[in-house]
């Protein structure tokens, strides 16, 4: 965060520096907001950074309401998760795994957890696998063990189409009655079985 | 009898079985009664059970009174859905026929040995849908047919068209080895869907008087009145789809574009407020019945996504539990493939 304070407050003291101002921005948000906000995407911009999920993450708090101060803190923490994905996705991430992996840290997960996703399944996207976690992390997975099995699903090669069926069946069986944790487990169990034990 | 024309009042027994919405019913029970000129009037009721890989289904017709007519069938096939389409093969059909048809006595059982269904839709409103069936077995009768065995082909093309809470439909008839004024019949409809699950409906044409393969064509009217319980289909995470979960339905089409359907009932509007909309509400067609739909250019990814239910606060879609949004709310996660 500080890295995007300063970046901000540079940018702003120096009028500016961004190239291309954003007409979504400037046509939705209050001039304040949008330039400061602006100061982020360029942020983004130069170092690399996926900037459409930043203008996005404005928009969004235009549409719900959101005071001007409060829309641009929530775009400098995802800044901040985009470029520690990036550290730990590696440089050849794509926007989708960038932006799968700030949810990632939204939901409880760490860089390092990251970092060992992206070891386990060096050559693959991850934006499906790690975007369904980090859902299933909202609920309450613990990101010690999904980190764990998503490690065991990424060695028995599983697909997104099955990470998305894993979703699916997690909610078949909490609508069920099941509870998250046991729901999570049959469900790797399913997809990838004979795996290691779960802690 | 050709080119008689009666009235009817039916609940959908003898009404289109044609094409329906990509939301197929899970569970659809149809009844009604029926008058048929001189053959008085008629009573029926159609239960099917629809599901990804198989279904089946009874239906039941006959006019009470001392020219009777008591007829049912039972039908169990296998299915399988693919992007727009769902293909189903009927292994196993059972008719039986007793009654007083045209003066007649007869009793009959047949068995359907084919029966093969294609529905897909066109666009968000539309549907077709295709058929052919071929029948045998006996028939023993007070009127010379005692003992006879036929084959018979039914075929059923068909067409739907919906926009909000009415629908138009229509289909053509076609069968062989029948007498020439039983091979071809056609219909055409209208319907009403006022709440979600009920469909009242009215269709003129001529078309078979019954569930029956072998029943003869009538011109006819009839007033439909049906309900279905209808389920999301949830085959699309597996089978090359985006997502599938329960009353969010996410499926990519041949096309490109990806169909988002929307299931809730009771629901007059529906909007969804998602980043690839940049957060403006892009309002769903209601397609009746609590579904709503629309198809959006959206390339494989993770998307952030809202709806917004008859201009009320932003939810996370069923189905999606979502993840906190930075504003104190929560927003869902869509993944697309």
């Amino acid at each position: 965060m500080m890295t995007v304070a300063t970046a901000v407050t540079l940018l702003a003291l120096t009028g500016g520096g961004w190239q291309d101002p954003e007409p979504r921005l400037r046509a939705r948000l209050d001039s304040v907001t949008a330039r400061a906000v602006e100061a982020i995407v360029d942020s983004a911009r130069i170092r690399g950074l996926p900037t459409e999920p930043l203008i996005q993450k404005a928009l969004e708090g235009r549409t719900k309401g959101a005071a001007g101060d409060r829309i641009v803190a929530a775009v400098g923490i995802l800044l901040d998760g985009l470029g520690r994905s990036r550290q730990a996705l590696g440089s050849a991430a794509g926007a989708d795994e960038l932006q799968a992996g700030a949810l990632w840290f939204r939901a409880g997960g760490t860089a390092e957890q990251l970092g060992r996703l992206r070891h386990a399944a060096p050559g693959r996207s991850l934006a499906v696998p790690i975007a369904v976690s980090a859902e299933l992390l909202t609920r309450g997975w613990p990101p010690d063990e999904a980190t764990l099995l998503l490690e065991r699903l990424f060695r028995a090669r599983v697909s997104d189409a099955a990470f998305l069926s894993l979703r699916i069946g997690v909610n078949d069986a909490l609508r069920g009655g099941a509870s998250l944790v046991p729901a999570v487990r049959a469900e790797v169990a399913r997809l990838a079985p004979g795996g290691n034990r779960v802690p | 009898m050709t080119g008689r024309v009666a009235a009817a009042v039916a609940l959908g027994l003898m009404a289109a079985t044609v094409a329906r919405a990509q939301t197929r019913p899970s569970v659809e029970l149809r009844g009604g009664a029926a008058g048929f000129g001189k053959l008085g009037p008629g009573l029926g009721l159609d239960a099917r059970l629809e599901r990804p890989t198989w279904e089946g289904g009874v239906a039941f017709g006959g006019q009470p009174g001392s020219r009777w007519e008591r007829e049912a069938a039972f039908r169990f096939g296998l299915a399988a859905e693919r992007g727009p389409f769902r293909w189903s093969l009927g292994a196993l059909g059972l008719e039986s026929s007793l009654g007083g048809l045209g003066g007649g006595v007869f009793g009959s059982g047949r068995f359907r040995v084919g029966r093969l269904v294609v529905t897909g839709e066109v666009g968000q409103i539309a549907t077709v849908s295709g058929a052919w069936q071929l029948g045998s077995g006996a028939t023993a009768a007070d009127t010379g047919r005692k003992g006879s065995a036929r084959r018979l082909g039914h075929g059923v093309l068909g067409g739907q068209w919906r926009r909000g809470a009415v629908e138009l439909n229509g289909r053509l008839i076609r069968r062989s080895r029948l007498a020439p004024d039983d091979r071809a019949g056609w219909e055409v409809g209208v319907g009403v869907l006022p709440v979600s699950g009920l469909r009242l409906g009215l269709s003129v044409g001529r078309a078979p008087i019954g569930p029956s393969l072998y029943l003869p064509f009538r011109n006819q009217i009839t007033f439909g009145l049906s309900w279905a319980e209808r389920r999301p289909r949830r085959a699309e995470a597996t089978t090359g789809g985006a997502a599938s979960l329960p009353g969010f339905d996410v499926t990519r089409r041949n096309s490109g574009l990806v169909a988002i359907v929307v299931r809730i009932p009771g629901a007059r509007s529906v909007e969804l407020v998602a980043d690839f909309s940049d957060w403006r509400p892009l309002p769903l067609t209601a397609r009746g019945r609590g579904v709503f739909a629309a198809e959006v250019p959206l390339a494989p990814g993770v998307y952030l996504v809202n709806l917004r239910v008859d201009g009320g606060p932003l939810q996370v879609p069923a189905g999606l539990e979502g993840v906190d949004d930075g504003f104190g709310g929560r927003v869902g996660v869509l993944v697309v493939r």
